[in-house]
């Protein structure tokens, strides 16, 4: 398991420890995008005698590799639950119908042959409250490898460095790896949470509005990691911010009442949108 | 003028009123517990000494020390606690992560509560038929130790259940979303966190266990011996202050066994207290 000491954070064709969901597909050289998203309508209840609530109707998306799709939309359009949807943390909490079909990298994420664990493994998710778990920051990066059953120190003391250096953290907490990832700022710890999606390797990291509890300052450096990271791992950023949509992301997306009303290049979007509505959301008229 | 003078002198005066009330009240109790300090420090500490605490009792406990019954009391509390702490943990874990409250949770918990206010002396004598008579395991540290387990389980349920509700739920969609499955969630996340709340409890229920007399007596006996095993009949420290005063066998070494039991029970409770603030994290 060498390799996952000295390269880079994405993984050629190289096994990674925590394992694949296609081992033998090399992840380049594929024009097919990483994620496609067809069709996609979920309903459910919010209580057993409450009607049907559709959350989001008839979608289809698609994200390419090293790519930031960013959706934007009023609260309640759905965003969030699509990427609860993408990583399969939905159907923890709730019990909703799917239609339609969400692959990665072909794979149909709702298979009934697949591993929901090893997904979330290639999926990485980062909540909107920035949250380090009540272990030591060492700890924090590296809990996916471990629950994944990596042991050796040899792998995962590198790996804390390589992760934290990712979200420029390291220069911040490198003499305090041992001290409780509690301790550190908002900033730090939304930082934090990046680091320890990574350092799982995903081929996709979905945001949930990661800087809506941020000053302006680390807001800055949550983009700026994304910036850099998106190279090696794509990224779907939720936000309602839509400046910030504009500033990250190669494609945005805007929803509206379950449907997706847009999506385009982000250029595009924010100059000459296709539909009024978007123009008028754009525009602060309403939502 | 003079009326909204009036006015806010009255609440004033009010005010300081409460103040002094709850002041009262508070000194009222701190007193109490000064005083019976102060009442076991003068009537038994002269005869407390490292021979009392590393001696065998001599004369029925008349002269000597308690050692073999500081070891019984130290065994009951390790059998009641190796059983209640792992049973009750693992009933508030399937409380909380495992169900949905539904009827089923709402009978185990009000169970629980009832199983709660039961007399001591009840749960002796159940411990008596089941444990000492039915399962033939005698007037043994076994026999207390399980019934012990018993009397205290509710309150680990209770305070386990309330700390590991305590640790935010998003903390649990952390986990998964990193591919940690349910029970890996539980154990290196939601329980290491929930670990000063759980202790907390362990600790209140530890010094329920060393105050414990009735249902000890009628399930581990009352001898005076150090036991051998498990299986040996002995006496704790509670029961061994019962009966050097009930049966006035010598009251200066019943008190000088007080002043030792209320000192551990204060140790505890404040050690309880020094974990709970921390909960929060």
């Amino acid at each position: 398991m060498s390799e996952i000491v000295t390269t880079s954070p994405i993984p050629t064709a190289t096994e990674s420890p925590v394992g694949r969901i296609n081992a033998t597909a090399p992840s380049s050289a594929t024009a097919a995008p990483l994620l496609a998203i067809e069709g996609l309508t979920y309903t459910y209840r919010e209580s057993p005698t409450a009607p049907q609530t559709v959350a989001l109707r008839n979608i289809s998306l698609s994200v390419t590799a090293g790519q930031v799709l960013a959706i934007i939309g009023p609260s309640r359009s759905g965003k969030s639950t699509l990427l609860r949807l993408i990583n399969r943390l939905q159907e923890l909490s709730c019990d909703g119908e799917l239609q339609g079909s969400i692959r990665l990298d072909g794979h149909d994420v709702y298979a009934p042959d697949m591993d929901p664990y090893k997904l979330r493994r290639e999926i990485g998710f980062t909540f909107d409250k920035p949250q380090a778990l009540d272990m030591s920051i060492r700890d924090n990066v590296t809990f996916g490898p471990r629950m994944a059953g990596e042991r050796s120190r040899a792998a995962l003391d590198p790996l804390v460095e390589e992760m934290l250096r990712a979200v420029s953290l390291w220069d911040e907490v490198k003499d305090r790896l041992d001290t409780n990832g509690l301790a550190l700022s908002g900033g730090q710890k939304q930082r934090l949470a990046i680091a320890r999606s990574l350092a799982l390797r995903p081929k996709l990291l979905l945001l949930d509005e990661p800087c809506s509890a941020l000053d302006p300052i680390s807001t800055a450096r949550i983009e700026e990691t994304l910036m850099q990271i998106k190279t090696q791992t794509a990224c779907i950023l939720v936000t309602n911010n839509t400046k910030q949509a504009s500033r990250v992301a190669d494609t945005t997306a805007f929803f509206l009442m379950a449907e997706l009303v847009e999506c385009g290049p982000t250029w595009r979007l924010f100059t000459a949108p296709a539909d009024t509505r978007t123009d008028d959301y754009l525009a602060g008229r309403f939502g | 003028m003079s009326t909204q003078h009036n006015v806010l002198q009255n609440n004033a005066r009010m005010n300081r009123l409460g103040i002094n009330i709850s002041r009262a009240m508070t000194g009222l109790v701190s007193t109490i517990l000064v005083a019976i300090l102060l009442f076991l420090l003068v009537k038994g500490l002269g005869r407390m000494s490292v021979e009392f605490l590393t001696e065998a009792p001599v004369d029925l406990g008349r002269g000597g020390g308690v050692f073999p019954i500081i070891v019984s009391t130290a065994l009951l509390c390790l059998v009641a606690l190796a059983i209640a702490v792992p049973l009750g943990v693992g009933t508030a874990v399937y409380l909380t992560e495992y169900t949905r409250e539904g009827w089923g949770t709402t009978i185990i918990r009000f169970g629980a509560e009832c199983l709660a206010g039961i007399p001591s002396i009840i749960f002796g004598l159940f411990g008596f038929m089941l444990f000492v008579v039915w399962m033939g395991l005698g007037w043994s540290i076994l026999s207390g130790g399980l019934t012990l387990a018993c009397m205290v389980l509710p309150t680990i349920i209770r305070t386990s259940e309330e700390a590991i509700r305590a640790v935010p739920p998003i903390v649990r969609a952390v986990g998964l979303s990193l591919g940690a499955t349910q029970s890996q969630v539980i154990w290196q996340i939601v329980l290491p966190q929930a670990r000063n709340g759980i202790l907390t409890g362990v600790i209140l229920a530890l010094g329920r266990v060393i105050g414990e007399t009735a249902c000890v007596i009628f399930t581990t006996g009352i001898s005076i011996e150090m036991p051998s095993s498990l299986f040996d009949s002995a006496r704790s420290l509670a029961v061994h202050f019962y009966l050097l005063a009930r049966e006035g066998i010598s009251l200066p070494m019943a008190y000088t066994t007080a002043l030792l039991l209320t000192l551990l029970i204060l140790f505890m409770n404040s050690l309880a207290a020094w974990l709970m603030p921390r909960r929060q994290g």
